[in-house]
């Protein structure tokens, strides 16, 4: 099967799961406590967890994947001429803010 | 490209497809879902910028960033966040069932229904928007 019928299914399956992703992350960060200001210590007890680490990495992985494609699906729709270089430029912001993203999850609960 | 019999008599020379004066209603939903998604993108990249600020400046870092957001000018841009997600999320369900073969002949009503469902979602969540709002000063 081509490269771009993976893509196509994967904007779907990570867009269903982003629903319910980050309708968790909000729900935590925004509704729970609504006046709360979130300090490093809130977020390590929180990322203690497996769950929330879980949800917190699906986040930054499904969310880039879904964003950065939905990009190059924009841009192949008006410059398809660019479609090649927009894949590999999107490719690698999305592998460097994954890195770094990951980098940062690492912190709150290194020791 | 011309097009003829379009009321005022004028050929349009202009490329028709992204004339606004020939939308119709699956054209604006195309456009919002995208619109949102491009504007939640930008958010998210600024988002992991600022979350990645423990990284820079350790768990003060942190803390001092997400205290320097504290502020009404932050809670207005986390309730358009907000609403771009809704629509986008409630109506990428709709085009994930659509791709499915649900709804292809009632698309024009299920948009509707995605409008009215993104509605009720914003005005209940906006309820703590508005506590948030009241909570904070202008600038953290």
């Amino acid at each position: 099967m081509k490269g771009s019928l993976w893509a196509w299914i994967f904007q779907r399956i990570t867009a269903v799961l982003l629903v319910v992703l980050v309708a968790i992350h909000f729900g935590i960060m925004h509704f729970v406590d609504p006046t709360a200001v979130i300090t490093f210590g809130d977020s390590q007890i929180r990322l203690q967890s497996a769950l929330y680490m879980l949800v917190d990495v699906g986040l930054l992985v499904l969310g880039l994947y879904h964003g950065l494609n939905g990009i190059r699906n924009i841009v192949l729709d008006y410059w398809p001429n660019l479609g090649r270089v927009a894949t590999w430029v999107l490719a690698i912001i999305g592998v460097v803010a994954v890195g770094y993203g990951s980098m940062a999850l690492a912190a709150f609960v290194a020791q | 490209m011309e097009r003829e019999g379009s009321g005022s008599g004028r050929a349009v020379r202009s490329n028709a497809d992204l004339n606004p004066r020939y939308f119709k209603v699956g054209m604006w939903s195309h456009l919002l879902h995208r619109i949102s998604g491009v504007a939640i993108v930008f958010f998210l990249l600024m988002h992991i910028w600022e979350i990645t600020s423990v990284v820079r400046g350790g768990a003060e870092g942190f803390s001092a960033k997400m205290a320097g957001m504290a502020g009404r000018i932050w809670v207005i841009g986390e309730w358009f966040l907000f609403l771009a997600l809704v629509f986008h999320g409630i109506n990428g369900i709709r085009l994930a069932l659509l791709d499915l073969g649900w709804g292809v002949h009632t698309q024009k009503r299920n948009f509707w229904v995605v409008m009215v469902l993104s509605a009720v979602a914003i005005v209940i969540g906006s309820y703590f928007f508005v506590m948030r709002f009241l909570a904070y000063p202008w600038a953290a």
